[in-house]
């Protein structure tokens, strides 16, 4: 490029951007400028994507009445008592609500390291 | 009492406020009134009424449900009349007192008396999860949850909606999403009309699309719906067509995509091309 002279250097734009228009006119909607599109397609979920997931899970805990701080403190009891009989990876201790058709589930995805006995023993 | 059916009652809600209830419960009002049958509706948002303005009969208030109640007036006396529809009345809310200047109780004595004589009794509910809410629902048998497709507003509805499951005497209940805009549905900017039905598992009784001929008629005192002509605006056509719907026709929902048209596309990219 900087071999180019600056008029080629400006036609060259035009085209990369007469280009980028057209990839995406088949799918840009109406009332949305160009460039606002542009940007937001930068981003890795679409807003409407972002909206619907926030949604669900603040619909779970509302509707399950289980707040975050309440998640927290239910995962820190449940590490107690599961570590008193399995050795866990407490960093990868998981627990959270998903939602499954019509039921709310409370799922908790635990790394076991090993069993407290074969932990005692070796 | 006559031999004629008792009428509907049905209340018009939401949770969050400033979504459309007051809108929608006049201009379903006027719908059914224009289809020909006898209709009122009832502001329960006592303190800080609206429904009057909307309907443009703010000036011709004299007594008002609280009036009623209290045993001031006779229940007709309280009756504000719709003059471009004979068959339409309103039912005011007291404007000086608050929301607990009625009861469940006496919402159901004012709407048993207003049901012998109306085909169709609309509430109009305050926005909130209290009292006011407690006293529009208590008297219904159906009810109209409105939202706009935006988080808080979904989210408050599943409330309501929750609400209104655990009340017995609600037997069925549908959604009319307002605020609706295409454009920014197709961007995938903002959630549509079937992520809404999803996340919410209800029923959809009408679509009205984001319409500033809404904000005309609003200042003009005069529902959208009651329009009239060839071109009336897209929301007059979705309100009418829900009124249809709640008096059992069956009505596809509108189409509210409007493609740009080429030669709009056309000039777009030019003006990108040559920037």
């Amino acid at each position: 490029m900087s071999t180019q002279s600056p008029q080629q250097n400006k036609l060259v734009q035009w085209w990369v951007g007469l280009l980028n228009k057209l990839s995406t006119l088949a799918v840009q909607p109406a009332g949305i400028s160009p460039e606002v599109a542009a940007a937001e397609q930068d981003a890795a979920a679409s807003a409407k994507e972002d909206a619907k997931n926030r949604l669900k899970l603040v619909l779970m805990h509302d509707r399950t009445k289980l707040s975050p701080g309440l998640l927290e403190s239910m995962r820190d009891e449940l590490m107690q008592v599961i570590s008193k009989y399995v050795e866990i990876d407490q960093t990868t201790l998981d627990l959270c609500l998903e939602q499954e058709s019509n039921t709310i589930a409370l799922v908790a995805n635990i790394s076991v390291v090993r069993s407290k006995e074969v932990a005692a023993s070796s | 009492m006559t031999a004629k059916a008792q009428g509907r009652v049905i209340v018009v809600t939401s949770g969050k406020g400033g979504v459309g209830k007051t809108t929608s419960t006049a201009n379903i009002g006027a719908g059914l009134a224009r289809m020909g049958y006898k209709v009122v509706l009832i502001d329960t948002d006592i303190g800080l009424r609206n429904l009057d303005i909307l309907m443009g009969l703010e000036n011709r208030i004299v007594y008002n449900i609280v009036d009623v109640v209290e045993e001031r007036c006779k229940l007709a006396q309280a009756l504000v009349k719709d003059k471009r529809m004979p068959n339409l009345c309103l039912l005011p809310a007291a404007q000086t007192r608050d929301k607990s200047a009625l009861t469940p109780e006496q919402m159901k004595d004012v709407v048993g008396e207003l049901q012998k004589e109306h085909d169709f009794i609309l509430i109009d509910s305050p926005a909130g999860i209290e009292q006011g809410f407690q006293n529009a629902v208590a008297a219904a048998s159906e009810a109209i949850v409105v939202a706009t497709p935006e988080m808080s507003s979904v989210r408050d509805a599943d409330r309501i909606i929750g609400m209104l499951e655990a009340k017995e005497e609600i037997t069925n209940y549908k959604l009319i999403l307002n605020r609706v805009r295409p454009d920014m549905m197709k961007a995938n900017d903002m959630m549509d009309v079937d992520d809404v039905l999803e996340i919410l598992s209800v029923k959809l009784l009408g679509i009205i699309p984001e319409d500033q001929s809404i904000i005309i008629s609003t200042n003009r005192g005069e529902p959208v719906v009651m329009r009239e002509g060839d071109k009336v605006p897209k929301a007059t056509m979705a309100y009418r067509n829900i009124a249809s719907r709640i008096a059992g026709e069956d009505v596809p929902f509108l189409d509210l995509d409007t493609p740009i048209p080429w030669v709009e596309r056309v000039k777009n990219l030019f003006k990108f091309g040559a920037a």
